[in-house]
């Protein structure tokens, strides 16, 4: 059994790989795009799903980490040392919101919103930043391709990294007990963890925001901090199943489809009924895709 | 409190210049104030944060900006905007907000989240991301004493107070308004005593709606905006009603000293700062206020 998993997840693998060789364009630009967001909905389910609580504030990493890759490519420096600049800084920037993040439940949604205007307004008032106006920056060669693999390569850090952490031996006391009190109490550091993770989550958008910013010739305080990318990867992991593994993964794929064939229907109206589907999303299936899923394969046990 | 006057006496020979400051952050205040009714009536009682609550009001004054625009005067648009929502809130409590209060606090707010982004991206496609404004013969400057506020503020103030005063009155005295703040307090116990919750809810979230109509027209008529400025009200809102909780007293002194903090902010650094200070002022009370609570 499990050597069929792995070959599936091989063959998957060595699909995603060698397409840019087989085709270019829109399809590529698909492929992209899925797999930033389940880089962004694998990293936001990291903490979301060990914590319980969600965060509706991390593409305030993902801003950072495009805008510091903007600034550094925009000055005439190396962009790929940008991007991983831009993972640094917002790690520093995790940093200094970690008590933000410490919040629970609704105080958490609410805060972690209000912090994508803030930050959108804090960028908008930075001249060297290009404020309001934004930057434009030079085309990289072969621009598609490269950052296909690039985040490709987040992609299979992300999956490898979640596969950890949730194997380790923290990992497995907290999903266990399912209860963090009485994880601590048998001596898991949970605050530590807890931590170190929403720090990870953090480089992770930071970083994919950096490649992201090397595939576009324009950046502004209002598309990079853009609440999408705090509320998409949230809204993926949600659909897919909060907590699993491959829930965010699912969750991507189809959110990132129908929103593309929703924009090829009409140009706007893929928001509107994003947010229509996400009121009848919560209505119906508070836990996601994949545990109704298991539940339904245990039903037919 | 204390920093406030440690500043203003420092400030003193601009004295005059703080006068008129506290005054505009008041009058600011008293109308964040009336909007926040709102969104604390709907957390009170039906215990859903209302995140739509800044579309909402944006919608309200799209309302009152296309009555008025075929020729309505702005009173009458307000009535116009307010009957509009009042039917609104009642569609969307039986739809959307009553199955959300079955789901939990935290679930139902990504109803509301849902909600506040279906309906701006509804508001951009309908009419557009142009910046809008309710111009009415009532825009004007009044000096009195040396000191200048746009007659448009007072009137939001007075007309805010107004309306505070009679949701105060509602609230206090006639049954149903005792009915709802004795649901906002234990819902259960309410029930047993033979009170039909489901109605009081209702009635609530309607007044809500009625609130935010008003507050909506206010604003088109106030501020400019557009599809998207209603996450800044929202905040405001939260921020108040988070401070306040959900005496309307307050609730009335919360708004008003976020709208002095604000002026000052503005006068201070710059207006452009203005949204991002509100921003990270939310999130430190947010944080005050996790410190203080218990785990």
């Amino acid at each position: 059994m499990a050597g069929k998993k792995l070959a599936i997840i091989i063959l998957i693998n060595l699909f995603i790989a060698t397409f840019p060789v087989l085709s270019t364009g829109y399809i590529i630009y698909l492929l992209y795009r899925t797999i930033t967001f389940i880089v962004l909905a694998v990293a936001w389910n990291m903490v979301s799903g060990m914590t319980g609580h969600v965060s509706l504030g991390h593409g305030v990493f993902w801003g950072v980490g495009s805008y510091i890759t903007a600034f550094i490519w925009f000055n005439g420096l190396n962009p790929f040392f940008g991007v991983l600049l831009g993972g640094f800084i917002a790690i520093m920037v995790a940093i200094t919101l970690i008590p933000v993040f410490r919040l629970k439940g609704a105080y958490l949604a609410i805060g972690t919103l209000s912090l994508n205007f803030g930050m959108l307004s804090i960028y908008v008032n930075l001249k060297e930043f290009g404020g309001a106006g934004g930057l434009h920056l030079p085309i990289l060669q072969h621009a598609d391709i490269v950052t296909y693999y690039l985040m490709y390569i987040l992609a299979l850090c992300v999956l490898t990294s979640t596969f950890k952490i949730v194997h380790s031996r923290y990992g497995f006391a907290i999903k266990a007990l399912s209860d963090e009190e009485a994880a601590e109490i048998i001596g898991v550091d949970t605050f530590k963890i807890k931590t170190g993770v929403f720090l990870l989550s953090a480089l992770f958008f930071g970083l994919a925001g950096g490649v992201n910013a090397l595939n576009t010739v324009f950046i502004s305080p209002y598309t990079a901090f853009d609440i999408t990318w705090s509320v998409y990867p949230v809204f993926m992991g949600i659909l897919g199943g909060v907590g699993t593994l491959f829930g965010p993964i699912i969750g991507a794929i189809i959110m990132t489809l129908t929103t593309e064939i929703l924009s090829l229907m009409a140009t706007g109206i893929d928001r509107f009924l994003y947010g229509v589907m996400l009121i009848i999303l919560i209505l119906c299936l508070p836990e996601g895709v994949v545990p109704r899923i298991r539940k339904y394969l245990l039903k037919q046990k | 409190m204390l920093l406030f006057i440690i500043v203003a006496y420092l400030l003193f020979p601009i004295s005059n210049s703080i006068i008129q400051l506290l005054l505009l952050g008041a009058l600011v205040g008293g109308f964040y104030a009336l909007i926040a009714t709102g969104l604390s009536l709907i957390f009170g009682v039906l215990k859903v944060i209302n995140v739509a609550h800044g579309a909402l009001c944006i919608l309200a004054a799209y309302f009152c900006y296309w009555v008025w625009i075929f020729g309505a005067d702005l009173i009458l648009s307000m009535f116009f905007t307010m009957v509009l929502m009042l039917i609104l809130g009642l569609a969307l409590y039986l739809t959307i907000y009553r199955k959300a209060m079955k789901v939990g606090i935290d679930p139902s707010l990504f109803v509301s989240f849902g909600l506040s982004i279906a309906l701006e991206a509804l508001m951009s496609l309908l009419w557009g991301a142009d910046i809008r404004g309710v111009q009415s013969s009532y825009i004007k400057l009044l000096n009195l004493g040396g000191i200048s506020i746009p007659f448009m503020l007072l009137l939001d103030m007075t007309l805010a107070t107004a309306v505070l005063c009679a949701l105060y009155l509602f609230l206090k005295k006639t049954l149903v308004g005792k009915a709802i703040r004795a649901c906002a307090q234990d819902w259960e116990a309410i029930s047993l005593m033979g009170i039909n919750v489901k109605f009081i809810q209702s009635v609530a979230f309607i007044l809500a709606f009625a609130m935010i109509g008003i507050s909506g027209s206010l604003l088109a008529a106030t501020y400019a905006f557009d599809p998207f400025s209603g996450s800044i009200y929202l905040i405001r809102s939260l921020i108040v009603a988070t401070l306040a909780g959900d005496k309307l007293i307050y609730l009335t002194f919360g708004g008003i000293m976020l709208g002095c903090g604000e002026v000052f902010v503005s006068y201070f650094f710059g207006g452009a700062y203005r949204n991002a200070a509100t921003s990270f002022l939310f999130i430190m009370i947010l944080l005050i206020r996790g410190l203080r609570s218990s785990r």
